[in-house]
């Protein structure tokens, strides 16, 4: 982009500059903070019209008279000021003006604006902020830096990325609209995000290489992304990629990052009672509670007393017994986990000739999760070249670029076991007095399957190994470009664009048997016959574009710029699975592995299209004034096919006050503008939903299922979900204002802006009774309505020559509200478990509201007891209602805060960046567990003693009495904090999401350039050290890190976690050498 | 001019066909949009099978108090204590609502339209009688009227009684059906590869009918017994059993209770044998090595029900992958005539008719009548004597018979007779329930109640339902 600026600043320079006789020579050399040379970067004596501009390695020469100083400035940079005194050589290095007014960003049509001139609020992040984390994508270095944006990572690299931009919308699509040079990429959600087995692969706009971005905008309200249509309803972001210009020397630049990680929370258990289920207390010492099967604590005490475990070997397998200390293991959890690393390169290769600039990358990523051994690893490899060539002087130009990514990736499973043992789930059900070192050759004959220690788990370690999912994928992207001058201020550009995908995933649960008479066999172990799914799936996009682009300035006053044009954009996916239960060899990944069972096959094609016509006029009066006008129609094949055409429009306005009136401006006001917008946008909808079909059938209990074909038979049914024949698309509808100040110049820098959206039309599979024959109905529903302020505040409190602070606070609080859903519903269920919290949508409440059954209270204020629980007479554990649900919250974080800073000192930064995010519940799977299996702290109150439920009552011959049984009259003391004994429990799985993250911490070194002026092939070296995600404070819990999820990307990861994978802590060292 | 802005018109409307004709690609191309009945009746069945096969069977077994729950796991503890919620049972309901009755539905709107296939009329009939009583003796109040008849997304509800007349008119309206005619439509338009429970019998479907008939008239026997009579002196009732008997032992086709709790589930402990059993069988009876298995010490053991079975030292249930699942018996057709004999005072008819109930049940777990004959003279002699004395014994045997069979009727018939007699005959355990309360019925499904504005709100599990003792 900087480089793109170059052709404005010299003719600006060449106009403000008169030469004349002049007598002495400076010269010297402007480079930037990364050490690359500024050409075309304005010299002129300071308060004179004597300069001249620096040439293409940023050099210059200037007969200099009178005057005391030189000022360096260039479009997007902060001027220099330099005394000149007696020097001949004035080297200079350049910043980027981070918060500056000639900030230029891209709009819906990919083409630059100036940011003053927008009606809108949107944020660009230049490449340096992109890249300062080193990390594998993007966006997870934006995170806190985009007011408004919530940007969060469901755990390692390379699983799925979350961006939500002004909260939740719709109930099936919130994940923005990607957009590459002008492209739509696809950014489909990899692997599958559920309950049972759940793999997450990531989504596809992580894919891209950061090294390769130059800059990325995010278009937040309507107004901006009208002109997108059916698909930007949440929002666009728009990525630049880096270019490489006419007659630019090459460059060769090398990025390098080595970076460890090691689990970043590892949830806080009790200490202090040992392995055993069913423990009663008896007020003595009696060892009777410890029960060397069980995979919990509800055992004795730990006393240090030295027990038998892991009996099976020595009582079935003739070994010699194995003894433990009964004490707690502090390191046990922990120590499973290892440190892992990721190593990052990139070589880009930049340059051009007289008509041609190319920029060709290839980067690398090698990453070895935290997960012992080789089981979890990332592999990426990305191929880019991009080029764009100058026909006949710029008459007409082509653009063009490809891009290959190739990634190989094996994870372990997360979620709930299904058909094979998952880890989370797993590793988190053992006694506290296990030291899972102990278990970890898991062919020893003390962990084998044979003698594992509880029958009621494989051994973590065991499964580690054999258990998992691999995805492979060929990813070719690209797009190109012809545009053509046709005459002053009028163009025409075509642009295609493609992206294919091909990928095959493979989940593979190997084989879990004993030997007959084997311990495991005796205690009613359950084998696994161990399962093998492949998914090929080849998926692709393709878009095209034709428009005309006008730009006039009419008169001194008026300027209008217009763009009318086509889109055509298709999406089609294929797939073919097998699927096999049942395996005869152990390890063996292969439908051919069969111990019986048939594999059974599986496909699927879906495909979609659009067709587009757009038009958007700007008008400018003054350079103060600013007007925006974009309009757009749909026609979608995803929608009934006589009503599939739908329009959508946007308006803006923006008043630059400090241009308009100058007499504003001041030593204390620099730059006021006040903006406006309005506008629609939509989201189409998913494909075939508006016909219904029959598949065949089969039939589903608690665990497995029943299926066609089945001695011969063969049977179909009717899809149970009701199609619509008239179906919308949701619109979106969106007005904001915001204000941009800045004062003392450009010192402290502060943006407001506030928005109103309303959203209707939802699409949704709308529940039903099962008594209406159906399971649910496709239909347009409810009107979501998301209000919210974003704050960007910046400031710069130190700028000197050689030192400088910047900081950046980001501050957003959106709140959303259901205003309708349909007919008298009020309710809408997003997901829950057939029992426990629910994540509803209810009508005046959030989007993702939180409702259980209401636990039942005595409710007359004459009783005594006004207000106590009521109590199950035989168990005396809370009842509740059945009949009605209270809400326990919502799911929407109350705000979320960014803090930014980075500092410079001479050749030195460091920068440090605080995400805060406030409230908002989510379902913790890691708090059940250890709740059932009494390893959480909770399960040490009152020392496991018998109690009774505090403030509560059962109801006897209709009066009520104050209860006296105590939590372990009817159930072991276990039964109070299992949910399915004791509902209330269910509600404190809930958990409270509040956090504060250190996101990034990363400090950097610059060589000296004219350490390099005698080596001709080396300009640049920069270092750094940088860590991510460094600390993490959560005030209300301390089990789990709440960006984590199972349930991708979109409105059902706010339910929480399933037992999820883990976030990590990273820290790293990264080098940059430019050649 | 004009004739520029016709050719314009026609290249605009020209263009809007052809892109329309480009976005015409939403038919699901994954999927087939049509099904004759031969392909939905299967469907029906296996969907039939697995909630009984499972759900009932489950919930049968324990409360009929066959089985307690192991000490070691607690899978299915919360059923044994009756611990239960509307949540409980919301798979049952939606299952038979928004997949099984829509099929018959679907299968009988065929019929009508086509000719000579009142065999799969009839069959789709049975199957929705049977469905019917299910859901009625399960939860009492379901929409019919409403809920299978008109399309409503909110049906009211229909009571149990009101059910009851349903499903007698429509077993008369299956029995008024021509015999001769569905036997030829049988030969016109074979359902021999559709119906997975007869092969296409459909003399046994009538049969199957008119047990289905007995046994709901049996809910009233005093508004009934006339019906009861000409039923029984009709004689039709099940000759062979209605099996679904389709499972191999793989995964996804088996039995679904042994494909559930034995393949799938990631321990096989939890079903213990309860020491009731004992109440009324022989400790030699050769059927117990067939309902358990053998404890570690190689001899049948269980627990007093309510209490938690030690995992070694009690019998587990056996479960076979391939065993049917079985929507009537012959032995359960013959308990019904004996009970309904017994009931008309007919104590001879009563006790030919237990007899080959018996009979029926050793042979139908594979133990050949002579066992059962041996039996018959000694440990389980019919007696004749009043009336209730005589069903309390026919039913006792009955319950006995049903370990592995139909295990929900007798806990059906547990509630409708009082045998066998809790606290007399088998343990008295309340659960979590006030003491002398027992389970009668399933909690009305979760999502009706979250769904339908229309539904009556759910009934504790302990409420008696019309037909019950």
């Amino acid at each position: 982009m900087k480089k793109a600026k170059l052709l404005l600043s010299t003719l600006f320079v060449l106009l403000a500059v008169t030469l004349s006789a002049q007598n002495r020579v400076v010269s010297g050399t402007v480079i930037d903070q990364y050490g690359d040379p500024v050409p075309g970067a304005a010299v002129i004596v300071d308060g004179t019209r004597v300069g001249t501009a620096t040439d293409l390695q940023g050099k210059y020469t200037l007969n200099v008279r009178g005057g005391d100083a030189l000022r360096f400035s260039f479009f997007g940079m902060r001027d220099v000021l330099v005394t000149i005194g007696d020097k001949t050589v004035i080297d200079v290095t350049m910043e980027d003006d981070t918060i500056g007014l000639d900030e230029v960003v891209v709009t819906a049509t990919g083409m630059t604006r100036q940011e003053k001139t927008l009606g809108y609020a949107s944020t660009t992040v230049r490449s340096d902020e992109i890249v300062k984390g080193h990390a594998a994508d993007a966006l997870s270095g934006l995170s806190g830096k985009v007011a408004g944006v919530q940007i969060s990572s469901a755990g390692a690299t390379g699983t799925s990325q979350k961006v939500i931009v002004r909260g939740y919308s719709s109930f099936s699509n919130n994940a923005p609209l990607y957009v590459i040079d002008g492209v739509p990429m696809s950014n489909g959600t990899m692997g599958y995000q559920g309950l049972n087995n759940s793999i997450d692969f990531g989504n596809q706009a992580s894919d891209i290489n950061p090294e390769d971005i130059e800059s990325i905008t995010i278009l937040k309200g309507a107004s901006a992304t009208a002109l997108y249509g059916s698909r930007a309803g949440n929002g666009a972001i728009i990525i630049t990629t880096k270019r490489g210009e006419q007659n630019e020397d090459i460059k060769v630049t090398y990025d390098g990052a080595f970076t460890v990680s090691s689990v970043l929370r590892i949830p806080n258990i009790q200490n202090k009672f040992g392995q055993g289920w069913f423990y009663s207390y008896d007020g003595d010492n009696v060892f009777e509670n410890y029960s060397m099967t069980e995979n919990g604590s509800w055992g004795n005490l730990l006393d240090g007393r030295k027990v038998e475990w892991r009996p099976g070997a020595s009582w079935y397998a003739g070994a010699d017994p194995s003894y433990t200390t009964f004490d707690y293991k502090a390191n046990s959890l922990k120590n499973f986990y290892e440190t892992g690393f990721e190593a990052n390169n990139t070589v880009t290769v930049q340059g051009g000739s007289k008509s041609t600039g190319f920029v060709v990358s290839y980067g690398n990523i090698y990453s070895n999760g935290i997960l012992p051994g080789n089981n979890d690893y990332y592999k990426r490899h990305n191929f880019s070249f991009r080029g764009n060539t100058r026909i006949k002087d710029g008459l007409a130009w082509l653009n063009y670029s490809i891009n290959y990514v190739r990634k190989d990736v094996r994870n372990a499973m997360t979620g709930q076991g299904g058909s094979g043992s998952t880890i989370y789930q797993d590793i988190l059900q053992y006694p506290v007095n296990v030291d899972y070192a102990e278990l970890k050759d898991w062919h020893s004959i003390y962990n084998n399957a044979d003698n594992f220690y509880t029958p009621y788990a494989q051994n973590p370690w065991w499964i580690l190994d054999n258990n998992y999912s691999t995805y492979t994928d060929d990813r070719v992207y690209g797009s190109a470009e012809f545009g053509l001058q046709l005459c002053k201020g009028l163009q025409f550009i075509a642009r295609g664009g493609m992206d294919v995908t091909n990928y095959i995933e493979k989940d593979f649960n190997n084989l879990w048997t004993f030997n007959p008479g084997s311990y495991a066999e005796n205690e009613g172990a359950s084998a696994e016959n161990g399962t093998f799914q492949q998914y090929a799936v080849r998926s692709s996009q393709l878009d095209g574009n034709a428009f005309l682009n006008a730009d006039y300035r009419i008169g001194t006053d008026w300027s209008i710029h217009g763009v009318a044009g086509v889109n055509i954009n298709q999406r089609s996916s294929s797939s073919l699975s097998g699927s096999l239960d049942g395996l005869a060899v152990s390890g063996w990944a292969s439908f051919l592995n069969t111990s019986g069972a048939t594999p059974t096959a599986a496909s699927s094609t879906s495909m979609r299209r659009l067709f587009g016509a757009y038009a958007q006029a700007d008008f400018g009066w003054k350079d103060a004034i600013y007007l925006t006008l974009s309009a757009r129609n749909d026609w979608s094949s995803t929608l009934p096919i006589n009503a599939n055409s739908f329009f959508y429009w946007g308006a803006n306005a923006s008043v630059i006050l400090t241009d308009l009136f100058p007499a504003l401006k001041g030593n204390v006001l620099s730059f006021l503008k006040i903006r406006g917008g309005y506008g629609k946008t939509g989201n189409d909808a998913p494909t075939y939903y508006t016909s219904t079909y029959y598949s065949l059938a089969s039939g589903g209990f608690s665990f497995g299922s029943l299926t066609f074909p089945l001695n011969s038979f063969v049977g179909l049914a009717k899809s149970t979900r009701i199609p619509s024949t008239d179906l919308k698309p949701e619109i979106s509808t969106e007005a904001e204002i915001g204000i941009d100040a800045r004062f003392f110049d450009n010192r402290i820098n502060i943006d407001v802006a506030l928005y109103n959206k309303t959203t209707e039309n939802q699409i949704v599979s709308a529940t039903l009774a099962p008594e209406s024959g159906y399971s649910s109905a496709v239909r347009n529903v409810g009107l979501i309505r998301n209000k919210g302020i974003e704050l960007t505040l910046g400031l710069v409190p130190v700028r000197t020559r050689d030192f400088e602070w910047n900081i950046t606070y980001t501050f957003s609080k959106n709140v959303n509200i259901v205003e309708k859903l349909w007919d008298d519903v009020t309710e809408y269920a997003i997901y829950g478990l057939s029992s426990g919290p629910q994540l509803k949508s209810i009508v005046g409440q959030s989007i993702g509201t939180w409702v259980d059954y209401k636990i039942s209270t005595v409710e007359d204020k004459t009783s005594p007891y006004y207000g106590y629980t009521i109590v199950n007479a035989t168990t005396g554990l809370p009842t509740y209602d059945n009949t009605t649900y209270e809400t326990l919250g919502k799911a929407d974080a109350d705000f979320m805060m960014g803090l930014n800073n980075t500092l410079r000192y001479k050749n030195w930064s460091l920068g440090f960046s605080f995400d805060w995010r406030q409230g908002g519940l989510m379902y913790s799977a890691t708090k059940g567990i250890v709740l059932f299996n009494g390893n959480a702290e909770e399960t040490m109150y009152n020392l496991r003693d018998p109690w009774v439920w505090p403030h509560s009552v059962y109801s006897a011959g209709g009066t009520y009495v104050e209860n006296n049984i105590p939590v372990t009259g009817y159930y072991n003391v276990n039964g109070a904090y299992y949910p399915n004994y004791n509902y209330v429990q269910y509600r404190t799985e809930l958990l409270d999401k509040t956090y504060i993250k250190l996101r990034e911490l990363n400090l950097s070194y610059r060589f000296p350039t004219k350490w390099f002026d005698n080596v001709s092939w080396l300009s640049t070296i920069e270092l750094g050290i940088v860590g991510r995600n460094l600390l993490m404070w959560t005030p209300k819990q301390g089990l789990i890190d709440p960006d984590m999820t199972n349930y991708g990307n979109d409105l059902g990861s706010q339910y929480g976690e399933y037992y999820s994978a883990p976030s990590t802590r990273n820290i790293g060292a990264n080098i940059k050498i430019v050649f | 001019m004009k004739r520029t802005l016709i050719i314009l018109a026609a290249a605009l409307s020209l263009f809007a066909t052809s892109c329309n004709k480009w976005l015409d690609i939403n038919k699901n191309p994954n999927y087939i949009s049509e099904a004759d009945m031969s392909l939905l009746l299967p469907s029906v069945q296996l969907r039939t099978a697995a909630k009984v096969g499972y759900d009932l069977s489950l919930y049968g077994t324990f409360w009929s108090q066959y089985v307690v729950q192991c000490n070691s796991t607690n899978q299915y503890y919360t059923i044994m204590t009756n611990d239960v919620t509307n949540s409980t049972f919301t798979s049952t309901w939606s299952y038979v609502y928004a997949s099984i009755f829509p099929g018959i539905k679907e299968i009988l709107e065929q019929c009508e339209a086509k000719q000579d296939v009142s065999n799969f009329q009839l069959e789709a009939k049975a199957m929705l009688a049977y469905n019917l009583y299910l859901m009625t003796s399960l939860y009492d109040k379901v929409a019919y009227t409403e809920g299978f008849l008109t399309e409503s997304q909110t049906p009211h509800f229909d009571t149990g009684e009101s059910i009851q007349a349903t499903l007698i008119s429509l077993l008369e309206e299956i029995r008024a059906m021509s015999a001769t005619e569905v036997a030829a439509d049988e030969l016109l338009n074979p359902s021999s590869s559709s119906d997975m429970v007869f092969g296409g019998d459909t003399d046994a479907w009538f049969d199957f009918a008119n047990t289905l008939y007995l046994k709901v008239l049996m809910r009233d026997f005093a508004a009934n017994s006339g019906k009861i009579q000409s039923l029984l002196n009709e004689g039709n009732f099940l000759t062979e059993d209605a099996a679904f008997d389709n499972f191999e032992d793989k995964a996804d086709k088996s039995n679904p209770f042994y494909e559930s709790d034995r393949r799938q589930l990631n321990t096989t402990a939890n079903i213990r044998a309860c020491s009731d059993i004992l109440a009324v069988l022989s400790e030699d009876d050769p059927r117990l090595e067939y309902f358990y298995d053998q404890n570690p010490g190689g001899v049948f053991a269980g627990a007093a029900y309510g209490q938690n079975g030690e995992a070694n030292k009690t019998s587990r249930l056996a479960l076979y992958p391939t065993e049917a699942v079985y929507f009537g018996t012959v032995d359960e057709a013959l308990f019904l005539q004996a009970e309904a004999y017994a009931r008309l005072n007919n104590a001879d008819a009563a006790e030919i008719a237990y007899d080959a109930a018996v009979v029926a049940a050793f042979a139908r777990v594979g133990v050949p009548a002579a066992a059962a004959a041996l039996f018959l003279v000694d440990d389980y002699a019919f007696e004749a004597g009043t009336p209730e004395a005589m069903v309390e014994q026919i039913i006792n045997q009955k319950w006995a018979s049903n370990v592995h069979g139909m295990p929900w009727e007798s806990w059906f018939d547990i509630n409708r007779t009082g045998y066998p007699t809790r606290g007399k005959t088998i343990t008295a355990f309340s659960g979590v329930l006030p003491a002398g309360q027992y389970p009668r019925r399933f909690i009305a499904s979760k999502t009706s109640s979250d769904y339908n504005p229309n539904a009556p709100a759910p009934e504790e599990v302990n409420v008696k339902m019309w037909w019950q003792k």
